[in-house]
């Protein structure tokens, strides 16, 4: 039996590899419409109902009646409440690239880096046992296997399952939960395994439920009198108890890094929410159903002393069900499984984004654009969060003994996330709630937290336990852990709730009272609370010229070199411009700090960007959305400044065509005497020569030839000059056939590289290709392509300066295009020629080098006419080209 | 009442729309309203049996999910005619039909 067991669960594992695996990569090929929508959004929250409710809440029910109900009641109201609530914090978590709860209370409150320390270390200490629980879960359900087939219940098998499941568990998240760092920090494969194990458990609890209430029993109003025969036949909740663990429950779904990570960051469009507001809570509704009766059979069927937990895999097992119990025990490992997976993916974001980063960036100098790839660091930081928060958990489940302490440990861990709830909403609702306000209600929540409910129920106590709760610490009676400043008639757990809470709150509005935000703050702030008001855009930094190639070299290393140039590329299309650097103004650091907060968080984007721009600026919009008091007088200086401020750019962008125009204009005039002095020189050379030739009768035959090979080559040499003009003005005036053919886009490199190397005039230059595996054929006008690639691989024998010089060629497929990179190790093209080197006559450097400067402009015809593209790519360490060619 | 010969059907849609928010947002008032009537119950009826709160609390449950259903059409359907008002206080959109 166990084998099997075993054999099934492999097999169930190896099924939830191959749907994560499978999502993947519908994603990554774009077919991905079915994983967007609002049923695989409502099956993910489902991640809170854990192996503790699964397996526990028949254990709850047994042991304490209708209280279970609590557990799902509190985040079914969270649900009905999506307009008020949820509504607003994904709305705010969209918009601000929100990776983690921590990540988003940071960014509410200044982008600070200790309050987001704080909440993160609040996260780990609440989530470990959890995590434990889980273990414990996954082990104890084996081993009633085990019992049933007489192996006993050695705590070698225990240990031995913890630490298959927790590495099994880590090697999955990290497998897909790490496998890149993607800009929205959302992972498909997942989402879609969670999906999936969200339908195995409800349906394991509901075949469970119908086996009781019609195989056991004949029926519902039997199973109804047999509830009321039972021991718990008498509504027995306290009401404290009731809405204090309805509050709680609530709160934690919503505070709950693994929840939030599911409600806000993995979701993708506002509107899944309005399902899920009715989907989530007839999903909770349908897994509590059956509790009751299964709790309430279990205690008349099975034999005294059996743990209820286990009710839901010994019942069926007791009746001969094997199927049923193996059925079910799918169920409660999906339950588990996908809790750590998702909890280890919040925490490792959060550790790795609030801690290490920002440790990281320290020490490694401060300066953002040196040496090293970010995004290796923040995976392996990631990766290795993964490993040691599922490590923890099973030090913790080890240390613990896997005993009955681990049972309570679902609601201590609830009521410890649920310190940040207060935070959280002041900072949602509240433009008055300052950074300090929210640290030190944290800190309040949480050390009242740690004192009154954690450590008691852990036994951190250790020996003296007794003695602190009836004496007080330090002997203070008015400390006694479970009844603060003496009221000692409340259930310890309600005792903590009531206390943490309400000195959280009153800490963390009194602190917000008496202090002041920073500038920044409240710009988050107005941001925060107004998010729904389009208008309030906080363009916080100062336009800065020229650091436009700093930015993207960063970016490159933050966010992959494609994505990065994708972005750049943009912002210039939508500043009418070509090429690949943006002029850095406020709304594009803005947009780029955002990009960079959804891969490593918003402190660390923030101090990054910072690094190299420098300065923040207040406009006058965000004076408006700072104090809303004075927005209407306001208003109409900002219309100006609104006014000015177009002026200014449409001032300044006509100020660029003139220099531009100017420039083109020297560069004609230039061009002309270059031409002439082009024309006239081998002109000269010619008429002297034929000259001599003509006047002179006593030349020896040598002396002919020596003439005449003179005339030839300088006739020669016009030709070619000619020949380049005319090729370019046919090129121009699209009169140019293009002998289009299928074409092997790595054998015309090869000869263009061949003849370039053989050419005589070729400095010595190593040629690096890379190109794609399985390159399909592309139709296009090989002879045309072939010069192109020549140009540039002259030019970079021309001018490239470094020796030994080396190019590097590398081709990427990039959906239906091909882009081809020439990377040189010289020292590139400086920032203010970038945009003259493909206009005609343009020679960069020296005058004395050979050529007219038409190569570059031919290349651009060339590559319009072909329907690509080339430009040049800056911020890559060197001569840069990129030729884009449609496949 | 509007006296003036406006068309009314414009106005009476997005009144409409404006009262589906209204529901909307009281729904989680309405979810805390029910589910915690039980605690008035206690010792009041020492008949009260354990099976009839648990059709109660049940029943509470799927009647929410099927009145947030219902809300969740019209605001669907009524969204797509007019724009949703976002926030509670928004000054320009008054109660006039």
């Amino acid at each position: 039996m166990l084998n099997i067991l075993i054999f099934v669960c492999l097999l169930y594992v190896a099924f939830l590899f191959g749907v994560a695996f499978f999502a993947e990569q519908s994603t990554k090929i774009n077919r991905a419409r079915w994983l967007r929508s609002p049923w695989i959004y409502t099956l993910s929250l489902s991640v809170y109902c854990t192996a503790w409710t699964f397996y526990g809440a028949v254990g709850y029910a047994a042991r304490s009646g209708l209280e279970y109900l609590t557990i799902y009641i509190g985040p079914s109201l969270v649900m009905f409440g999506w307009w008020v609530l949820l509504r607003k914090l994904v709305r705010i978590g969209r918009r601000n690239r929100i990776t983690s709860i921590a990540d988003l209370i940071s960014s509410r409150f200044g982008k600070s880096n200790s309050i987001a320390i704080f909440v993160t270390i609040l996260a780990v200490v609440g989530t470990t046992p959890y995590i434990a629980l889980q273990l414990q879960s996954v082990t104890l359900s084996f081993q009633v296997f085990a019992a049933n087939d007489d192996l006993g219940s050695s705590t070698n098998l225990a240990d031995r399952t913890a630490i298959w499941v927790a590495s099994g568990l880590a090697f999955f998240t990290i497998l897909f939960g790490t496998r890149n760092l993607d800009v929205n920090e959302r992972h498909d494969g997942v989402v879609m395994a969670i999906a999936v194990e969200a339908v195995v458990k409800l349906l394991a609890l509901l075949a469970i439920g119908v086996f009781v209430v019609w195989g056991l029993s004949s029926g519902i109003s039997e199973t109804m009198a047999r509830i009321d025969a039972s021991s718990f036949g008498q509504w027995s909740v306290s009401n404290g108890r009731w809405a204090t663990l309805t509050f709680l429950s609530a709160a934690a779904f919503l505070c709950l890094p693994r929840m939030f990570h599911v409600l806000v960051v993995e979701n993708k469009d506002e509107k899944f929410l309005q399902t899920a507001s009715w989907a989530f809570p007839l999903y909770v509704a349908l897994i509590s159903l059956f509790v009751v009766p299964i709790a309430v059979t279990g205690l008349s069927l099975m034999p005294v002393g059996s743990n209820p937990d286990l009710y839901v895999l010994s019942l069926p097992l007791s009746q001969g069900r094997d199927g049923l119990a193996v059925f079910a025990f799918l169920g409660g490992f999906s339950s588990a499984t996908s809790m750590v997976i998702v909890a280890a993916l919040a925490l490792s974001t959060m550790i790795s984004n609030q801690i290490v980063m920002p440790l990281w960036l320290r020490y490694t100098g401060g300066r953002a654009s040196i040496s090293g790839d970010v995004r290796r660091v923040v995976l392996f930081a990631r990766r290795g969060s993964i490993a040691l928060i599922l490590f923890l958990g099973y030090l913790y489940y080890d240390l613990s003994g896997g005993g009955a302490a681990l049972a309570s440990i679902g609601l201590v861990s609830f009521a410890g996330v649920a310190q940040i709830l207060p935070v959280m909403l002041g900072g949602l609702f509240w433009r008055g709630a300052t950074q300090k306000g929210a640290l030190a209600g944290l800190i309040v929540g949480f050390t009242i937290w740690l004192i009154t409910l954690f450590i008691p129920s852990v036994g951190l106590y250790g020996a003296s336990t007794d003695t602190i709760l009836t004496n007080g610490i330090y002997g203070v009676s008015w400390l006694r852990p479970q009844a603060l400043f003496g009221v000692t008639s409340l259930d310890p757990l309600v005792h903590s709730v009531f206390w943490s809470m309400i000195l959280n709150t009153a800490t963390f509005v009194f602190i917000s009272l008496i202090t002041l935000p920073s500038p920044i703050e409240r710009l988050q702030s107005a941001q925060f609370v107004n998010v729904y008001d389009q208008s309030t855009q906080a363009q916080n930094w100062q336009a800065e010229a020229g650091k436009s190639e700093d930015l993207m070299v960063m970016a490159q290393r933050i966010l992959g070199a494609e994505e990065a140039q994708r972005l750049f590329q943009i912002e210039v299309r939508k500043q009418g411009g070509s090429g690949y650097l943006p002029e850095a103004t406020p709304e594009f650091l803005q947009k780029l700090e955002r990009e960079l907060s959804g891969s490593v968080g918003a402190a660390t984007a923030h101090a990054m960007i910072g690094q190299i721009v420098g300065g923040m600026s207040v406009s006058v919009e965000n004076l408006l959305a700072m104090a809303d008091e004075t927005a209407q007088m306001m208003e109409y200086s900002s219309g100006l400044e609104v006014q000015s401020a177009e002026l200014r750019r449409t001032a300044g962008q006509l100020r660029e065509a003139n220099e531009k125009l100017t420039r083109l204009s020297l560069q004609k005039d230039a061009f002309l005497s270059q031409i002439s002095h082009e024309l006239r020189t081998p002109m000269t050379a010619i008429l002297s020569f034929t000259e001599i030739l003509r006047d002179n009768h006593g030349l020896s035959e040598t002396q002919v030839a020596q003439y005449a090979e003179i005339i030839y080559d300088e006739a020669h040499r016009l030709t070619r000059l000619l020949d380049d003009l005319l090729d370019l003005s046919v090129l121009e005036n699209g009169q140019v056939r293009l002998n289009l053919a299928e074409t092997d886009i790595v054998e015309v490199i090869n000869r263009a590289t061949h003849t370039a190397l053989s050419a005589k005039s070729g400095a010595d230059l190593k040629i690096w290709v890379k190109m794609p595996k399985n390159l399909p054929r592309i139709v296009t006008d090989a002879d045309r392509l072939g010069q192109v690639f020549l140009n540039l691989i002259s030019n970079a024998q021309k001018y490239c300066n470094k020796a030994p010089a080396s190019l590097r060629i590398k081709g990427v497929v990039r959906g239906t295009f091909i882009t081809l990179d020439f990377i040189d190790n010289g020292q590139g093209v400086p920032r203010e020629e970038q945009e003259l080197i493909f206009e005609k006559f343009s020679r960069i450097g020296q005058p004395e080098s050979s050529g007219a400067g038409l190569g570059l402009a031919i290349c651009k015809e060339i590559m319009s006419r072909l329907g690509g593209d080339i430009d040049y790519l800056p911020g890559q360490g060197g001569g840069a080209f990129r030729v884009v060619l449609p496949l | 009442m509007n006296n003036r010969s406006t068309p009314t059907y414009l106005p009476r849609k997005s009144y409409r729309a404006r009262r589906l928010v209204d529901a909307a947002k009281l729904m989680p008032y309405l979810a805390v309203l029910l589910w915690m009537l039980p605690m008035l119950w206690q010792g009041e009826d020492a008949n009260l049996r354990v099976s009839r709160i648990i059709l109660y609390i049940f029943g509470v449950w799927f009647f929410l999910i099927a009145t947030q259903i219902v809300i969740n059409f019209f605001l669907n359907r009524v969204s797509k005619e007019v724009e949703l008002p976002l926030e509670p206080q928004n000054k320009n959109q008054g109660d006039v039909g």
